[in-house]
């Protein structure tokens, strides 16, 4: 069985919207490759949670009108994605259009947990993303053990 | 109706005091189109349009003579209990247009009542309906020297469409400048024409966004609710006790959702929260921990979704709701609980 991609995203702003959304909004059209799963990277390390991810709208309108619709519905994955665009929102100004994804929350069987892997060096590791194999970031004590495993 | 003595002087002394009185009035209608010529202006809302008027002394007088259930007089002081001295009307062309215009009424002035309907106008029956708005200066403006010395007199507001504003127009010649008294039949068939506009109205409003155009606001139109939402946004505020800065748009589509519950009103929705109504505040409190942008439109389709349980979802989704969507809606429901118990 293929082992699974994360893709590691820079995450200053983005790690703690995670831990209080269980969402990730960039830019709209953001591809990740195949990836099946989500890190961050913030802080000189990936931090210890790595969410799947469940389900991307690649691109929609970034206003009130559009987040007030889509959370105000009854459908559970639309509700979804419009309390993490109001949640973007209220924290201030967002790509317009914007990307949502819907990652598995914290404390979901589905967010896997990893020791937190450092990065050593002086310069960031990304200051976009980079992919890399799920088994070898769960083995990893820094990001020197990902060097082979990474794109 | 009042001995005829009575009537005599209460006519001799009101039309003294108007007399005397109409020259300001006139002043301050005056300014006061002015004043709100210049905000509807200001708010790139150009379609609207404004007329005013001063309430003649002939009319003041008929009203402060008209006769109450009781055989007295209706206003016991018609000095101080008339509201329309100065009114205004403001005709805008679809039903979409009004709420943009209420926003910026509530936003410019002191508003001391609002309502869609006449008192005795029912609800789900079509016919003459507009915004009325009874409002008053804000204090600086007041000190302004347009409006200085001019006291501080209730303004009567009309908004509404054009369709409304020619049924209205219609059909008060036909009921009230003959002499004969309407028939059932006649009646009838004008409240018929009245759904008829009605209907156009929307029509007007789809052909409106098919070609292209939204609503003034930019905000999504809904033609069933367009009026709706200011009233919506006034409710839920007042359930949660606060003054909500989100957009127009989040009460628009809390109508909807309203509309989907089978709400035939507001207050029929308030109802439904039942005990809930009254945790409202706790909840926001609650909910705002780990979602701070929840505003009250938000805050209120959750209230319902606690006080409503299953009953919320198939209300919403037909009878027999996705497994999925009923396993969500269970997780989201007992974690708040949960919260709830934690405070």
């Amino acid at each position: 069985m293929p082992d699974e991609k994360v893709c590691v995203v820079a995450a200053s702003g983005a790690w703690p919207f995670y831990r209080l959304t269980g969402a990730y909004v960039s830019q709209a059209q953001r591809g990740f490759q195949g990836a099946s799963r989500l890190g961050f990277y913030s802080g000189g390390q990936i931090h210890g949670l790595v969410p799947r991810i469940e389900h991307v709208v690649a691109s929609m309108p970034a206003d009130a009108a559009h987040a007030a619709r889509t959370a105000l519905s009854a459908d559970p994955v639309e509700r979804r994605v419009g309390e993490a665009l109001a949640a973007a929102l209220h924290q201030g100004p967002v790509p317009h259009p914007v990307q949502v994804v819907l990652l598995s929350r914290p404390g979901d069987p589905a967010t896997l947990t990893i020791t937190p892997v450092a990065h050593p060096g002086g310069t960031a590791w990304t200051l976009f993303q980079r992919y890399v194999d799920l088994t070898r970031l769960q083995a990893a004590a820094t990001t020197d053990d990902l060097a082979n495993g990474v794109v | 109706m009042p001995p005829e003595k009575l009537v005599a002087t209460r006519e001799k002394e009101m039309r003294t005091w108007y007399d005397a009185e109409v020259f300001r009035f006139r002043m301050f209608e005056r300014a006061f189109a002015a004043h709100l010529g210049r905000a509807l202006r200001n708010a790139y809302l150009d379609d609207a349009k404004l007329e005013t008027r001063t309430k003649t002394v002939d009319s003041f007088v008929d009203k402060a003579l008209t006769a109450g259930p009781g055989g007295d007089f209706k206003y016991a002081d018609p000095r101080a209990e008339v509201t329309d001295f100065v009114g205004a009307r403001i005709v805008v062309p679809l039903s979409t247009d009004v709420a943009p215009v209420a926003r910026l009424l509530g936003e410019t002035y002191r508003i001391e009542e609002q309502s869609v309907l006449r008192p005795d106008q029912e609800e789900d029956v079509p016919g003459y309906q507009s915004l009325h708005v009874l409002l008053r200066l804000h204090d600086e403006d007041r000190a302004d020297v347009e409006f200085r010395d001019l006291g501080d007199p209730v303004i009567e507001v009309q908004v509404r469409t054009i369709l409304q504003h020619a049924w209205a127009g219609l059909q008060h010649d036909l009921m009230y400048k003959t002499e004969r008294t309407p028939t059932s039949s006649v009646r009838r068939r004008l409240i018929s024409l009245a759904g008829l506009l009605e209907l156009a109205d929307r029509e007007f409003v789809a052909v409106r966004q098919a070609h292209g155009e939204g609503t003034p606001t930019g905000e999504v139109a809904d033609p069933d609710h367009a009026v709706g939402q200011a009233v919506v946004r006034e409710a839920v505020e007042a359930v949660f006790g606060e003054e909500d800065e989100a957009g127009d748009a989040w009460f628009a589509e809390l109508a909807v959702v309203l509309g989907e519950l089978g709400a035939a009103s507001v207050d029929d929705a308030r109802s439904r929260l039942g005990p809930w109504g009254d945790r409202a505040a706790s909840v926001a409190q609650t909910v705002r921990v780990t979602r701070p942008w929840a505003g009250t439109a938000y805050l209120f389709d959750l209230l319902l979704r606690l006080a409503l349980d299953e009953d919320y979802l198939t209300a919403r989704l037909g009878p027999n709701p996705p497994a999925e969507a009923r396993a969500a809606f269970a997780a989201e429901r007992a974690e708040l609980l949960q919260a709830l118990e934690a405070r």
